[in-house]
């Protein structure tokens, strides 16, 4: 957390400096913990039997706290898409993807190549500045 | 319509007019207007006479009619008519002031005065209840304000001379072609001053009662007399105020003003130490006097710059993520140029540069993988004051091009290969007065002679410390815990390439020649003095880096204390000393148990009787801290827990003056073997009074524990 | 109001309110013919244009901040008067009443102490050293030495931020932060402004973020710290599974995302955000070439040291900021921690000196020999001096001194300062004898020296321009070459 310049308990802080260095960037996009969080987020979500669309719908509501405008589902959806595309056609970066961290698949079988995609659809929800900034 | 409700409407409007004056004059800068509200603006040249007559009227009545007023509602008629007018002339004022160029001082003058005849005028309808003699002192101020403030719209309008006495004027030529029939002073010096002076020493404004717009104003001088003329010694006025530094308060022109270019000052400054001569021809002066050629090399501004606007062409075209290409500063139009990033270099950026090669006076290409081509193209920029070649993995050979360069003055090729005879020949007839050629190897001795050959380029070698032997830093012990409950696993560690690290086990110190060396991480099941020591040829080999791991298989089934620890540093309690967590370097960290005044003693018991070896305990010392060593242990042993057998004392040694110690250290007891026991009670001692060389001297020492080793 | 005032105006509340409502109407209608009237200030366009003011003598800056305050009169401020008196009390004529600390307000003696240390001259300047810098005495020909620092503040944060931030609360931009603000990052692939930590064995004094905050400026002005570990930044390689294009394509979404949102909202960090997200994928290619120290040849780290390539050292860092300054980082600030020795001072300070006094003096001779210090600012010093008596008890050869705010001494390399030794303290090292030199005339000066004037560099916050140097500070022009 210190690289989100977060009290280092030294003093009390009344009220946290607003930050924002690329060095936090870094951890977003390339931290392990942040990158197993989006995969078992995304396993979770492929386990319910909904629509590519409304799975990602949840994703963005569970992160932002909020339903997507239409700009945004356009745009995320695109990208999903693409990357189910993507992912059915190359089973190496596949398994290699949903490989991240130790944390356990869910036994229950699921569309792989589409939690794939969601996997990395949700890194993209976590990095956006809504999410990461309270403001 | 009944005059009351006229009376009404006229308040109303100028209610809305005023604030929106207000507002509108003091964002007038920032306001924008359209095309019709200019043309709105030009009736304020028509409107502006009518209340100027009404308010000259309505202070004469303010003034000498107060004892026959008119009847309250006509008078009211007149003062909201007039007050109408006002803030209508001055709100058409705004916008007509949108339209051009007027001088700012006096236009500011204006707008305020305006602005202050509308609200002054405002205030008339509300004051008829106040007494006679306020209403005349208002209406003198009025009377006042009105009269000034109009006349500056009318410096505006009319220009400077609107209302004097009309004299002859005589117009000054304008200077059209370079012609050495002019005065140094008509084609230089009368330009410089009218740019750079006159805004505050001219007609307008007369600062220091100094006016600079003609030569006789200019002998007349300022409140400090004569400006040009040398006395005692010292410079002449104008010159000593224009070579002072920019921060100081009587440089001129004052910081934040247009500064004098060097050119200009030169010129100033010449022409004022050949005698400050107004009349004399340059076709009359010597074709090499400096001042003459300067002068005539002078071209004015063809516009006075507004201070911080950048007029150079834009870079942004040449600029990339790994290229900068910037002007040295605002208002200069040399060029400096930066590479980042070898793995990016492109030879297109480079040659995209020629278009403005003239001006480019710093490259820096460190690092870049450039080639005989690049150079070829750097060759071109001639102005090029200064390059940095450093680890570009040109050759001497491949630079001597760079020698044609003659305004190439700071020259840096760290990391080429060369030697003194390469450098020698290199060095003949260049241009250069700085040369860096670091390198791993040079050495100063090796390029002493050069240095004496080329007095006029400084070669800048640097050091190299070969030569010097230091010592390497201790190798490093990667491994926190040092507790093994079965085995531990230790990996060694040095940053710097070659080193070897040896090690022993045994408790001696490591030497070069037996002692083995590290390659693999080591394994240890039992109690271990890990010693390990740095050795490079050329290096002095490093100090002993150590770390003792414990062999702790033996966990008591309770622990307790027979006398509590100070107060401040009760740590967790009794089984502080068996939870395998090391209190580190921090004493005050709740990891450590202490004890001052009381002496520690505490019990440990199994359910089985066991024999024990061996106990360390661990411990900090910091006599700066008043943390002396533990006197000594001594082990008991019962079975009952009410009587206890006397098992052996380890004793150690105190602090010695000279010592300076902050550190862990391990304390251990060996038990005589033998004999089993279900309870074991320990006594650490400490010691009682500090010696007298200490600081504390007399009082009792401390001592820190914070874990307890059994097998 | 008055009943005969309300009488005399003819007016009343009432009367007053409902042509006011009309007046509001005015200002609306004005409101609309100015456009920029509500918008927050755009200076930062402003200032791009017009930075620098004139021709900057140095580029970028490298600030070895001695945190703790290293003793002047142990290492550079000779005072043999001191030696003589050693064990006296200091006269009331020279501390003339001024505060103390509350650690040794209460003392009820104060004797002087001489250093213990023996002393020397070096160079050209005949400049003094005290024995445990040797490396910095030898680079004495290219120091610009200044005796006479004094600074308001006389505890370690204040002082602390009050050098960082020019003002003793915090919340106020770093100087590195104006920095970047004013001229921008040179290398487009790294921070402008880059912080780096070290710890000494001394006793040490805490860094916090605030230290190196934007303050009201925009947010991609905070100083970076790098880690003082292994990997000076973390997290800089892509999981395996992305490649760089795929990156490239999931910065291009939050890009787009996150632009929406701006278009919605309007708060400017949103820009930020994706600014900062580019500068993290290019820093990604740039980093790893810059920060390993391993390929430095061997030469190089003699000259700094061994330690040098031991992560977190202050020799490290040392290394670490000259190529991150070599690679167009506007402001590397290190801070080295450890030089509070209110007791037990000799030993803590040799301990200190042996980390910093090598690597110190080898940057000076590392950016010189590679052509470079001319361009580069170096500024070595503390946040305060220390006291000319001893704190606790005075024996022969251990001794403490307090926080001194009076006068201390810092000095500067490189980047168009003239060398020399500047400004003259008192026989006893207590009160300025000549050529003063606040903080904020510091910080004029480094901003001179960068090609900016101080007083036309500020930042409009809520409604009032702020500069570094508040509303004070003066050019040291004496130093500048």
């Amino acid at each position: 957390m210190m690289i989100f310049d977060a009290s280092n308990r030294d003093q009390c802080e009344a009220k946290r400096a607003s930050t924002n260095t690329p060095l936090q960037a870094l951890t977003m996009l390339n931290d392990p913990a942040v990158l197993e969080a989006s995969r078992v987020l995304a396993e979770n979500i492929s386990l319910t039997n909904k629509t590519l669309e409304d799975k990602l719908e949840q994703a963005f509501e569970t992160i932002v706290i909020r339903k997507p405008s239409k700009f945004e589902r356009n745009k995320l959806m695109d990208y999903c898409e693409k990357q189910v595309a993507f992912f059915n056609t190359n089973a190496p970066l596949l398994k290699n993807t949903l490989a991240v961290g130790e944390y356990k698949h869910p036994t229950k079988k699921y569309k792989e190549a589409e939690a794939a995609a969601l996997m990395k659809t949700i890194l993209i929800l976590y990095n956006l500045e809504e999410t990461i900034t309270k403001s | 319509m009944d005059i009351k409700k006229l009376n009404q409407w006229g308040e109303w409007c100028i209610w809305f007019l005023n604030p929106l004056l207000l507002l509108l004059g003091i964002y007038s800068e920032a306001s924008k207007t359209n095309n019709i509200l200019l043309w709105f603006g030009k009736l304020h040249p028509l409107v502006l006479h009518f209340p100027i007559v009404f308010g000259i009227g309505i202070v004469i009545y303010f003034l000498f009619f107060q004892n026959k007023p008119l009847e309250e509602n006509k008078e009211k008629v007149v003062l909201v008519g007039n007050s109408l007018m006002a803030s209508m002339v001055a709100l058409l004022g705004l916008f007509l002031s949108k339209q051009d160029t007027y001088d700012t001082v006096t236009l500011n003058l204006h707008k305020w005065g305006g602005l202050s005849i509308a609200f002054i005028s405002w205030s008339f309808i509300y004051i008829k209840k106040i007494p006679n003699s306020y209403k005349k002192i208002i209406a003198l101020i009025y009377l006042f304000v009105l009269l000034f403030f109009t006349h500056q719209g009318a410096l505006l309008t009319h220009g400077e001379n609107a209302l004097s006495i009309p004299t002859p004027v005589v117009v000054a030529e304008e200077i059209k072609t370079v012609d050495s029939s002019f005065t140094v002073y008509e084609k230089a010096i009368a330009p410089i001053l009218t740019q750079k002076c006159l805004s505050c020493h001219g007609p307008e404004k007369v600062k220091g009662n100094l006016q600079l717009q003609s030569p006789e104003l200019i002998v007349k001088g300022g409140k400090d007399g004569n400006i040009l003329n040398a006395i005692q010694n010292e410079e002449a006025l104008l010159l000593q105020r224009i070579h002072l530094p920019n921060a100081d308060e009587k440089h001129m022109p004052p910081d934040g003003k247009l500064q004098l270019t060097l050119e200009e000052l030169t010129l100033l400054t010449k022409w004022v130490k050949a005698g400050g001569n107004f009349t004399k021809k340059i076709s009359e002066m010597a074709k090499t006097d400096s001042l003459a050629i300067l002068a005539m090399a002078y071209k004015a501004p063809t516009k006075a710059v507004s201070g911080s606007k950048n007029t150079a062409p834009d870079l942004k075209e040449y600029n990339s993520s790994y290229l900068t290409v910037n002007y040295l500063f605002n208002g200069s139009d040399e060029i400096e140029v930066n590479f980042f990033q070898s793995s990016f270099y492109k030879k297109e950026q480079l040659s995209r540069l020629v278009k403005i090669k003239d001006k480019i006076v710093s490259l820096n290409m460190q690092g870049m993988p450039l080639t005989k081509e690049d150079l070829a193209i750097i060759v071109q920029f001639t102005h090029l004051k200064k390059l940095n070649l450093n680890y570009t993995k040109l050759s001497l050979n491949d630079i001597q091009p760079l020698k044609t360069m003659t305004s190439l003055k700071n020259l840096s090729i760290c990391g080429m290969e060369l030697n003194q005879n390469s450098l020698t020949k290199f060095l003949e007839k260049a241009p250069f007065s700085e040369i860096h050629i670091w390198n791993n190897h040079s050495n100063e001795k090796e390029f002493e002679q050069l240095s004496t050959n080329y007095k006029k380029i400084k070669i800048i070698i640097g050091d190299n410390l070969d030569a010097e032997i230091i010592k390497l830093t201790s190798p490093i012990i990667e491994q926190d815990s040092s507790i093994i409950v079965t085995s531990l696993d230790v990996v060694v560690k040095h940053f710097l390439k070659g080193t070897v690290v040896r090690y022993t086990t045994d408790g001696s110190d490591p030497d070069s020649l037996s002692s083995p060396i590290y390659t693999k991480k080591l394994h240890f099941t039992k109690n271990t003095v890990l010693k390990t020591k740095a050795f490079k040829p050329g290096w002095i080999s490093s100090d002993i880096a150590q770390k003792t791991f414990y062999k702790s298989d033996i966990h008591p089934d309770t622990i307790y204390f027979v006398t509590n620890p100070d107060k401040k540093y009760p740590g967790s309690g009794a089984k502080t000393l068996t939870d395998y967590e090391l209190g580190e370097q921090n004493f005050s960290n709740g990891k450590w148990l202490a004890y001052r005044d009381t002496t520690m003693k505490f019990i440990i018991g199994f359910k089985q009787t066991i024999h024990l070896k061996e106990a360390h305990f661990n411990a900090f010392v910091d006599n700066g801290a008043y943390i002396f060593p533990i006197l000594s242990i001594i082990i008991e042993g019962s079975n009952d827990g009410k009587q206890y057998k006397k098992l052996n004392e380890a004793k150690f040694p105190s602090l010695e003056k000279t010592d300076v110690v902050r550190e862990n250290k391990s304390f251990s007891c060996t038990i005589p073997a033998g004999a089993s026991f279900k309870f074991y009670r320990f006594t650490l001692l400490n010691l009682k009074k500090l010696p007298k060389w200490h600081p504390g001297k007399g009082t009792p020492a401390w001592i820190f524990v914070d874990e307890l080793f059994l097998n | 109001m008055n009943e005969f005032l309300e009488h005399g105006l003819n007016q009343n509340r009432r009367k007053f309110l409902s042509k006011l409502s009309l007046g509001i109407g005015g200002l609306a209608l004005g409101s609309l013919m100015i456009p920029g009237l509500f918008d927050a200030s755009n200076e930062e366009e402003l200032f791009a244009n017009v930075l620098p003011h004139f021709a900057p003598k140095a580029k970028r800056v490298i600030y070895l901040f001695q945190n703790g305050a290293p003793s002047q009169l142990d290492l550079y401020d000779y005072k043999p008067m001191l030696q003589k008196m050693h064990g006296q009390d200091l006269p009331a004529s020279i501390r003339n009443g001024q505060r103390l600390t509350g650690m040794t307000a209460n003392q009820a003696k104060f004797p002087l102490v001489g250093t213990k240390f023996n002393f020397a001259q070096h160079g050209t300047s005949g400049a003094w050293f005290g024995e445990t810098i040797p490396h910095i005495a030898s680079m004495s020909d290219d120091l610009c030495i200044i005796r006479t620092m004094y600074t308001e503040a006389i505890n370690h944060d204040p002082a602390l931020t009050f050098f960082q931030t020019g003002a003793q609360v915090g919340n106020r931009p770093s100087m590195g932060s104006w920095v970047s603000y004013g001229l921008g990052s040179e290398n487009k692939n790294l921070p402008a402004f880059c912080v780096l930590l070290s710890k000494g064995k001394g006793n040490g004094q805490g860094v916090y973020s605030k230290l190196w905050n934007n303050g009201f400026l925009d947010s991609i002005h905070q100083g970076v710290q790098f880690s003082s570990g292994e990997e000076p930044v973390k997290y800089l390689t892509d999981p395996e599974f992305i490649d760089r294009g795929d990156k490239r394509k999931i910065l291009d979404e939050i890009a787009s995302l996150n632009q929406e949102a701006y278009k919605n909202i309007g708060d400017p960090e949103i820009v930020t955000k994706i600014q900062q997200y580019e500068l993290a994928y290019r820093m990604q290619m740039a980093v790893p070439e810059i920060t390993s120290l391993q390929n430095e040849p061997e030469s190089i780290v003699k000259m700094y040291g061994p330690e040098c390539l031991a992560p977190g050292t202050y020799a490290a860092n040392c290394l670490l900021a000259r190529k991150l300054s070599e690679n167009g980082v506007r402001f590397v600030q290190l801070y080295h921690q450890g030089w509070d020795s209110h007791g037990n001072l000799p030993t803590e300070l040799m301990g200190q000196c042996k980390d910093v006094d090598r690597p110190s003096a080898a940057l000076i001779k590392d950016l010189k020999q590679r052509g470079l210090l001319d361009e580069t600012l170096v500024i070595w010093g503390g946040e305060f001096g220390r006291t000319n008596y001893c704190q606790g008890a005075l024996t022969k050869d251990n001794y403490g001194r307090d926080h001194h705010p009076r006068a201390f001494t810092i000095w500067m390399a490189g980047g168009g300062v003239k060398p020399g030794v500047y400004g003259e303290t008192d026989d006893f090292g207590y009160n300025i004898n000549s050529l003063p030199v606040h903080v904020h005339d510091f910080h004029a000066t480094v901003m001179h020296l960068m090609g900016i004037d101080h007083e036309r560099f500020t930042f409009k916050h809520q409604g009032r321009r702020f500069r570094l140097t508040d509303v004070a500070g003066k050019v040291v022009n004496e130093i500048i070459s």
